[in-house]
Parts: C-alpha cells; structure tokens; sequence
C-alpha cells in the first residue's frame, strides 16, 4: 500500500482522516477510490439530468425566478 | 461478531457506492468500525459535493405550491435528488410535499436519503404515511433501509410499524442492521414476549438460515435482554435447536454463540451441552478454537462442568486439548477467573500421559499460579479426607 494511493483515496474523501487500512494491498485501495469516483460521477450526471428536466415541468411564469434561484 | 458486523457494513458501503456487494469483498479484511467509517465519509462527501446546489433547490421550493414540487419530484428530479434536498427543507413544508408523493416514490426516497441529515422532518412525518412507506420497503426487502430509520424515529411511531410488520423474519433482518445498539436494545424492550419467542424460532428453526443475524443482534443487545433471548432459544424444541448447533458450525459462528449459551439458565445449559448434536468431534473441535481464539475457556469450561461423566472424558482426552499452547490458555483463564475447582475433575479424567501435560504447562506458569492449584487441590481433597 503506497501514499500515493492512500492519498487519492483521502482526496476523494474530502481529505479527511482515513481509518486504518493497513490491511488493504494497493490494488483495493485503488479499486475502493474508483468506486467512489464512480459514485460521485454518477450523482454529478443524475443532477444535471434531473436540472434540465425539472425547468421544463416549471410554469413559463416561475421559470425565470426558479432560474435565478438555481444560477445565480 | 466481527464477521457479521462487517457483513453489514460491506452491505451499507455498497448501497452508499450504488455497487454490488460482491465488488468489495476485499473489505472483510478491515474491521467494521474501518468500514463504517469509510461509509460515512463516502455518504458525507456525496452529500456535501452539491451541497450549495441543494439548499438553492430547497430554495425554489418555497416559490412553488406543493402539489406542483411532487409532480417535479416524480417526473423531473427523482428519489436521489429529492433524498438529497429532503434534510434542507422545513420540516413542515417536507411534510406538506411528502403527502402528496406516492407511497412508491417515497420509498424509493428513503432509500437514498441519510436519515441522519433529515431528523426533523422523519419526526414530523405523519404515522400513517411511516407505515405506508415501511410496508412498501418490506415488501421490496429493503431492510438496510429500515433499519437506518430506527435510528431516527420514536417508540410510537417503531411500535406502529413493528404492529404493522406481522413478518418475523424481516424484523429480524432490519434487526441485524440496526446501527445503534442501545435503540435496538430500546426496541426489543417493546416487544411482547411471545413476538421475541417466535423471532427466536424463525432464526434458528426456519428455512431462511438466519441464526447468524440473530446471533448478531442478541450480542448487540443489553445484558438482561440477552439472557432473555438466550433463554427463548433454549425453550425452543429439539429439531431448531438442533438446526441452531447446525448452522453455528456451518458458519463458523461459535465464539457469537458460545457466550449466548453461557447466558442461558443452568438447566438449558445442561440439556444443550449434552445433545448428541454437540458430542459430534467436527463441532468439539470447533468449539474448542472458538474458546481458543476469542478467549471463552470461562465460558466453556462452565459448561463442560455441566456435561455427563462420558462426555466429559471424551472430550478433555481430544487431540485438539494435547497442546502446550491450548493448556497454557486454559490455565490462565482458570487461574485469573479462579475456576480450579470446575478444571480440576476434569484434569482428573485425562489419561496419563495428558495429565504430566498439565502439570508441567501449569508449573511453567509461574509459582504464583503452582501455589492457587495447590490450595485448590487441597480444598477438593478435604472433603474426601473427612469423608
């Protein structure tokens, strides 16, 4: 288990303090950093998604207001 | 109980990561406290990615009627999003919007939500709509879910849902999930005995092998609770028992049972320990690394004491006990919990062969721990003198 490894898992963490590790070879720390790329990927793609989709059910009326709340 | 523990919580890491289980089986090799922790920072650090986005989101929600923000819930922002905005929303206003939401979308809701960051609008949730959605997670099996709920929501609202939730065995699969022993504890305080009764007999009898979940639970509950529960397992008929001593070797779960059955009564100890179940050699030999390895000779030779005569030379004269290693633990664990009277009929029954054994793993202990022996030899023997 390398630092490198350990710290792109921290940064994909927020940076925080990791839990000990120790036990997990280099490949699975990379794997588990992957996985929460993923995540975090897939929830980015959700919410842009969801954005555009959500002004089009909004009143012509509110979409301006909505907007400005949303983009300001 | 680290297993199971970590079974759980590779489970949650998972359904926080939105992938399979089987992808991060590696993770069994860290503690669950290590797992749990890497959750609630993968959990934390999902949430607080857009956290801004979120409250600006909660924020339009005060310009629009309620009726129209569930129709763009459902059709436009769906369960994730929703889940994510629910906790920055007032409490009242969640639950104005939560009406009008399907029982479906809902659970599909809770499922992503941290109940944690939503305290206050779970609380203000009206008790009709917690069953509707609890029965719609049942039904769908989404146990982890419910179970990060218990955490959250009251005696009232627990005791509605667990009247509702006629299913035993799914009581007891949200019950191994449940994060926070002391509510679980809390909850099973709520329970009638007979329901408690039957939870036991679905684990330990039932087709669903579900004995190391409730193995789980009875270790996480409070001492008193234990022993009740160790006691309703003992109650149980022979065949579950039997299906109990079964899957606890399949699993390799006996350093969770053996301090179970240490809770039960004399009398239930006495007639487990001398079921033809547990005189097999495979399940004595497990028995006896559990006591090895997680440290229950106490426990163990507490019920040895209760074994019949035969049983009980049979198993102190088995390879597994012929080792320096294994004596030296028994005698420590003896020495410091003063259980010289309970090991020394058994010594008494080795060969031999297995008794110069003993003897000299004993004095290579010290002459501190030579001199308890002797005064326990002396007391055992002092009744014979007389006699």
């Amino acid at each position: 288990m390398s630092e490198k490894q350990l710290a792109a898992l921290s940064k994909e963490l927020g940076g925080k303090p990791l839990p000990d590790l120790a036990a997990l070879s280099t490949p699975e720390i990379e794997s588990i950093t992957e996985s929460l790329r993923r995540a975090r990927r897939a929830q980015e793609e959700q919410l842009k998604r969801a954005f555009d989709s959500a002004l089009g059910h909004i009143p012509l009326l509110l979409r301006g207001p909505v907007r400005k709340i949303l983009l300001p | 109980m680290s297993t199971l523990a970590q079974r759980a919580e590779v489970l949650k890491l998972a359904r926080v990561l939105g992938t399979p289980p089987s992808q991060l089986e590696y993770l069994h090799k860290l503690d669950a406290g290590a797992i749990r922790q890497l959750r609630e920072q993968a959990s934390a650090t999902l949430f607080d990615a857009h956290r801004k986005l979120f409250q600006r989101i909660a924020a339009t929600t005060k310009l629009l009627p309620a009726t129209l923000i569930a129709v763009i819930a459902e059709k436009a922002i769906g369960p994730l999003l929703c889940a994510r905005t629910t906790g920055l929303l007032a409490p009242e206003r969640a639950v104005e919007i939560a009406k009008r939401l399907k029982a479906g979308f809902l659970a599909d809701l809770c499922i992503e939500l941290d109940p944690r960051s939503a305290r206050d609008v779970i609380a203000a949730m009206p008790g009709d709509r917690i069953i509707e959605v609890s029965r719609e997670l049942a039904r769908r099996e989404e146990f982890i879910t419910m179970a990060r709920f218990v955490d959250c929501l009251d005696d009232d609202a627990i005791r509605a849902t667990m009247e509702d939730l006629r299913d035993d065995e799914a009581l007891l699969r949200i019950g191994f999930f449940v994060e926070d022993k002391q509510r679980l504890s809390d909850i099973i305080d709520l329970l009638p005995r007979e329901r408690l009764l039957n939870i036991v007999r679905v684990a330990a009898g039932g087709d669903a092998e579900l004995w190391p979940e409730a193995l789980a639970m009875i270790n996480s509950i409070d001492e008193a609770q234990r022993r009740q529960m160790a006691n309703l397992a003992a109650e149980l008929e022979e065949p579950a028992i039997v299906k109990m001593i079964a899957s606890t070797q399949a699993q390799g779960l006996w350093s969770a049972m053996l301090p179970v059955v240490s809770m039960m009564n004399n009398d239930s100890q006495r007639r487990l320990i001398n079921l033809p179940a547990l005189q097999n050699e495979a399940v004595l030999i497990a028995i006896i690394q559990a006591a090895d390895s997680a440290e229950l000779w106490q426990q163990l030779l507490q019920l040895i004491a209760l074994m019949d005569h035969d049983s009980q030379r049979h198993l102190i004269n088995m390879p597994a006990l012929q080792n320096d290693a294994v004596l030296a633990a028994i005698i420590q664990a003896v020495d410091s919990t003063d259980l010289w009277p309970q090991l020394l009929p058994l010594v008494a029954l080795m060969d031999n062969a297995g008794q110069a054994r003993a003897a000299r793993v004993a004095e290579s202990q010290g002459a501190a721990v030579v001199a308890r022996l002797t005064d326990s030899l002396r007391s055992l023997a002092k009744p014979a003198a007389h006699a």
